[in-house]
């Protein structure tokens, strides 16, 4: 597992240098895991402790602002914002663990077969994969949403497609790293399977950069749902995923400020903290910083 | 890093900075003089001001003739002029026609055209002109819309002089003198229209006190002062030429942006306020809610699409929408809620439609059980099939969405599934003209009650129910035949029986465009449609 | 340097190619009929649709489908939008050039901001203006544009008349949608700006300069900055292209027209020949500037050429 620090690492620091950033760098997976935590517990636990219907039309309180009753005010239908708001994370992240699950599960497949096998098949498969990176980032998810339709399934597939190349360069370019190395090719030539090859070797290896890059593409992912839902391709209104909440809630900025706010808020910690453990975690794995 | 000295990073920092203030030097030297209508807009008396309004729709086309659109016509209303007027109370007054007269049997119109008025290419405004606008709109390559619907039966026009032209009838239609003032029917240059022919939109001629000067699609409009403008309908009381030298209408589909453009005064006017916007603002500005004629706000339901085609389901939907909380939420009450198929006012309401459907989920119930529905798990099911409903949802304009889901949420509480699906503009129409959906929410402005005929007769432009019915079709068809009105409203209260009977469609809510403006801005007049007309407007200091 | 320049722009031909097939199946992968699809509510004659039958020689196989596509593609004629009335080329020239301007303003926004917060930041390193340069990094990234937009206009353009709300000209109508677009990229840029610039001080020949006297202004333009540069350039690539699908979403907010709202507005109104002319523009430009970001390395930097 060391080999790939170092091989990655550029010039090894002093080592004055390297306290001071192994501080800075615990310090960011922490507050990281902490912002993760804590909108994790309120959209998991938060349902269980509020009794309002997240759905629950309620015409005569609409547009309440924040009270005792509702502590993130109501929308314009009287539906209790703080309710909406845990449900609709609920939507969000599960939303991104399986986009980054579905493409991070073929993107890794992908890549391992293209780096361990290599020839013609490893250069098509990368070939798509370029293909697929030529596309800037919301197009590709915006082309299958146009063949596919809106909807929360359509959404996620749409971008579970662009994470699959990320993964596939990653797990082959750590698979092919793996394969040349002196002991593998001995272990290949006497004649253990491919399998074990890839399930002992290859994938410990891979890990800590998967780890880094699952961290980002899950804020990402989460991000671009959102921003899917906001336009009017993905989650269709009434249900309430954070995109769709601030897309609706936009129309009222000048009289409800808090329909936008709280969904905004939760969505951008959510996004920081995985961010900051990603920070976390590729500092601790590369020590070049 | 101890090895870089201070003065580099105030280099860094003044490069930072000087970055910074060029922006903002920009800025602000170039936002002084964009929003030259901002704030106190520039107006005086010597008419060389500008009148910023914010717009809800792009339009489909800028061109009386081609445009299926609503929010077109307020636009066209101050590029054209029309034969007949409308006052805002419905009484039809001269305009570019200044009088006329129908033959006994009702099928020839014969119209004396006003002189000295000139198309602003220089070209002159006569009965051969107005032929030619006839002809443009009739023409089969055309494809005109609601203009062609408006025209009904009269489809031929000739000149006998000069300045008298007859309009032939296929069949007696009373609706016509009303439906010739509406902008769809504004006279268009003939040169023009022979020059340019269906691309016309770019090139617009009319006779109007503004002519158009550009139009960037989705993002502004600039209409400039016509100065030869002198014969505005006599029923509105100014003469003209307009007192503003240009009126920008900024393309703004967000409603938030659009109020966000007025508070910052950017924008005089603003249309297409949300209820809880214009609620809050209107001690603020200058208010009006402007009355837009025709079916309103309503739903229309397929019957050719299950499970709506069982008229059990549809009568038990009408009994569980709640059309009072529809209205609460989807305008926060803005508007009363709508009974029948036509509104109060217009020709053929009657108040004794409007207990026909009460908000009442126990009948609904009756109804359905009998019809072999049962509650499974609190949704109604039969032969092992949920009542699943879909409604279309038009994404551009807000209110839409709001109306699909207010009645979703009506029907969920009364145990029928529901699902809102957003459509962009074109495939709108088209999933309803193809009845993909079974409720769709929709709108209809118009004049005269002729308008039912294009929503429920089979073959009409919008006759989306798709329900055939030769009873109706002809309660209709006799309608627009005959001149006398209380026949007319008879007949017309006889086909909404028979609409609200079959249950074709749920009512919603009159339509007003609600409207905020700058207290500077006076003189916007309104024509009977709902139409902003401009000429004698003017912004204050 | 030529060899490496024609494999590139080989594989440039090849990338189009395959972005060119995925842009044209959009509208042959929609159930139900083409060319019902594109005429919209225009179609309900069948003679009407017999004709775009033809028009489109969807009765011919889909290879010459593919190619006169393509053919017509290459000299500018990408086919009529029943939806907007006009033809799909006149909605490109209408859209390109506000998102060029976007998208110009937004790259030297990110690249100039990014340095300067990137360059600060290393100066700092370890205290605590790096970390608050930093944690305003993240922040940035990690925040949802079409959130941002909102809020920046509720403060500059409506409580402060800094700004027009909508439609405005020039810089000032650019300032607010530039800088909505551009905060997740001076984020990226600034922490990666941060880390080489950290990386290039350390190497042996930096520290020799400064220990045989160089001053520290010679060395930090001369020698770190210049070196920093180069994976800058590689970030500026990566950039354009989250600046190409950020537009997107700033132009939805500002009510801007562009190409992403173009993009946008089509797919919901089903418009496919828009969505596939502005794909297909859309990608290839991304690769061609990512070719020509490439080449610029290899060019700035003669040690890449062994490699």
């Amino acid at each position: 597992m060391d080999t790939t620090a170092v091989v990655s690492a550029g010039v090894t620091p002093p080592r004055g240098r390297s306290r001071l950033a192994g501080a800075f760098r615990h310090k960011s997976l922490a507050i990281g895991v902490a912002l993760i935590v804590i909108v994790l517990a309120v959209v998991i636990i938060g349902p269980f402790l509020n009794s309002h219907n997240p759905d629950a039309v309620n015409p005569g309180a609409a547009f309440d602002p924040p009270s005792a009753a509702h502590p993130f005010g109501t929308d314009s239908f009287g539906r209790d914002m703080l309710s909406r708001v845990e449900t609709g994370g609920r939507y969000t992240i599960t939303a991104a663990i399986v986009i980054v699950l579905l493409g991070g599960v073929v993107g890794i497949a992908l890549g391992i077969v293209a780096g361990y096998f290599r020839g013609v098949l490893g250069f098509v498969i990368m070939r798509l994969m370029d293909l697929l990176l030529a596309f800037p980032g919301l197009l590709l998810a915006l082309t299958a949403a146009a063949i596919l339709g809106s909807g929360l399934t359509n959404g996620v597939l749409a971008l579970a497609i662009i994470a699959v190349p990320a993964y596939a360069r990653v797990a082959e370019g750590a698979t092919i790293e793996i394969r040349n190395r002196p002991y593998i090719d001995a272990a290949t030539s006497v004649g253990v399977n491919p399998f074990t090859m890839i399930t002992r070797h290859v994938l410990p290896n891979v890990r800590d950069d998967l780890l880094v890059l699952t961290s980002s593409w899950i804020g990402l992912s989460a991000l671009w749902i959102a921003a899917l839902g906001f336009i009017g391709l993905g989650v269709q209104p009434p249900t309430p995923e954070w995109g769709t909440l601030l897309s609706g809630g936009q129309d009222y900025l000048s009289v409800a400020w808090w329909i936008t706010t709280f969904p905004g808020i939760f969505l951008a910690l959510f996004v920081i903290g995985t961010n900051l453990i990603g920070d976390g975690l590729r500092d601790h794995f590369d020590k070049t910083l | 890093m101890y090895v870089f000295a201070k003065k580099n990073k105030r280099s860094a920092v003044a490069l930072g900075a000087v970055a910074v203030l060029t922006l903002m030097a920009a800025a602000c030297s170039s936002s002084s003089a964009a929003s030259s209508g901002s704030t106190t807009g520039s107006g005086s008396a010597s008419g060389s001001g500008t009148i910023t309004i914010g717009w809800a729709q792009n339009p489909d086309s800028l061109d009386p003739a081609l445009t299926s659109e609503q929010d077109v016509a307020p636009i066209d209303a101050n590029i054209f002029d029309t034969l007949t007027w409308l006052t805002p109370a419905g009484t039809v007054t001269p305009d570019l026609a200044t009088s006329w007269s129908i033959s006994p049997d009702g099928k020839t119109y014969t119209f004396h055209l006003r002189s000295g008025v000139k198309f602003t290419d220089g070209t002159p405004f006569n009965a051969q002109a107005v032929v030619a606008n006839w002809d443009f709109i009739t023409a089969k390559s055309t494809q005109s819309t609601v203009a062609l619907s408006l025209l009904g039966p009269c489809l031929t026009a000739q000149a006998t002089s000069a300045s008298v032209v007859t309009v032939s009838c296929t069949a007696p239609y009373a609706p016509l003198l009303n439906q010739l003032s509406e902008p769809y029917l504004g006279m268009q240059s003939a040169a023009a229209i022979q020059k340019y022919g269906k691309n016309i939109a770019n090139h617009l001629v009319g006779t109007g006190a503004f002519s158009l000067q550009s139009y960037v699609s989705n993002q502004k409009i600039v209409l400039v002062r016509n100065p030869a403008y002198t014969w505005a309908p006599p029923a509105l009381g100014v003469q003209g030429p307009a007192k503003v030298a240009k009126l920008v209408y900024n393309i703004v589909p967000s409603p938030q942006s659009r109020l966000e453009s007025l508070e910052s005064g950017q924008s005089q006017l603003i249309q297409q306020v949300a209820g809880i916007d214009f609620e809050k603002f209107k001690s603020q500005y200058t208010a009006l809610s402007v009355p837009i004629p025709g079916l309103g706000f309503f739903s229309t339901l397929t019957t050719t699409l299950a499970p709506t085609n069982d008229l059990a389901v549809r009568e038990a939907i009408l009994y569980s929408v709640n059309r009072q909380s529809v209205v609460q939420l989807a305008d926060s009450g803005a508007f009363p809620p709508s009974n029948a198929p036509l509104l109060p006012g217009m020709l053929g309401y009657s108040p004794s439609l409007a207990g026909e459907y009460p908000y009442d989920p126990a009948k609904a119930a009756q109804i359905l059980q009998a019809d072999g529905w049962t509650k499974v798990g609190g949704v109604w099911t039969k032969d092992g099939k949920q009542l699943s409903l879909t409604i279309a949802a038009f994404s551009q304009l807000p209110e839409y969405p709001l109306f699909a889901q207010a009645i979703q949420s009506s029907l969920e509480a009364n145990g029928m599934k529901a699902s809102v699906t957003l459509e962009g503009p074109s495939a709108y129409i088209n999933s309803a003209a193809k009845g993909e959906y079974n409720i769709t929410p929709t709108s209809y402005v118009g004049v005269d009650p002729s308008a039912l005929a294009v929503w429920f007769q089979p073959g009409g432009l919008y006759s989306w129910s798709k329900y055939n019915s030769t009873t109706l079709a002809n309660l209709l068809n006799k309608a627009q035949v005959t001149d006398d009105t209380s026949v007319r409203a008879g007949l017309y209260l006889q086909a909404q029986q028979l609409i609200m009977q079959q249950a074709l469609m749920i009512p919603g809510r009159p339509q007003a465009d609600l409207v905020l403006m700058a207290k500077n801005l006076t003189g916007v007049a309104y024509e009977g449609g709902g139409w902003e007309l401009f000429v004698g407007a003017s912004l204050g200091s | 340097m030529l060899r490496y320049t024609a494999r590139r722009i080989g594989a440039l031909i090849f990338l189009a190619i395959g972005i060119s097939i995925i842009a044209f199946s959009i509208l042959r992968l929609i159930p139900g009929s083409p060319a019902q699809a594109i005429l919209g509510t225009s179609g309900t004659s069948k003679a009407e649709l017999a004709r775009l039958n033809a028009q489109l020689g969807l009765n011919r196989p889909l290879v010459i489908q593919y190619l006169s596509w393509v053919g017509d593609a290459l000299r500018g004629n990408f086919g009529y939008s029943y939806s907007q009335k006009q033809s799909v080329s006149s909605l490109l020239a209408q859209n390109i050039p506000p998102t060029l301007e976007l998208i110009a303003v937004g790259m030297v926004l990110t690249v100039v901001f990014g340095m300067l917060i990137g360059v600060g930041a290393a100066l700092r390193r370890g205290r605590l203006t790096d970390t608050a340069l930093m944690a305003a990094s993240v922040t940035f990234l990690s925040l949802p544009s079409f959130w941002l937009g909102q809020l920046l206009i509720q403060v500059f353009a409506v409580q402060v008349h800094l700004f027009p709300v909508v439609g405005g000209t020039g810089l000032a109508g650019l300032t607010l949608p530039a800088v909505t677009l551009a905060l997740g990229g001076v984020g990226l840029t600034a922490r990666f700006v941060r880390s080489s610039v950290i990386e290039a001080a350390q190497q042996p020949h930096v520290v020799i300069a400064r220990a045989k006297g160089v001053s520290r202004g010679r060395i930090l333009f001369g020698h770190v900055i210049r070196n920093s540069l180069l994976p800058v350039i590689n970030i500026v690539g990566l950039q354009f292209g989250s600046l190409l699908s950020g537009v997107v979403i700033v132009e939805e907010v500002f009510s801007r027209n562009g190409l992403g709202r173009l993009l946008v507005d089509s797919i919901l109104s089903k418009d496919y020949p828009t969505v596939q002319a502005v794909v297909l523009l859309i990608a290839v430009t991304y690769c061609v500037v990512t070719l020509l970001v490439d080449l610029a390395y290899r060019i700035i930097d003669p040690r890449t050429a062994t490699r």
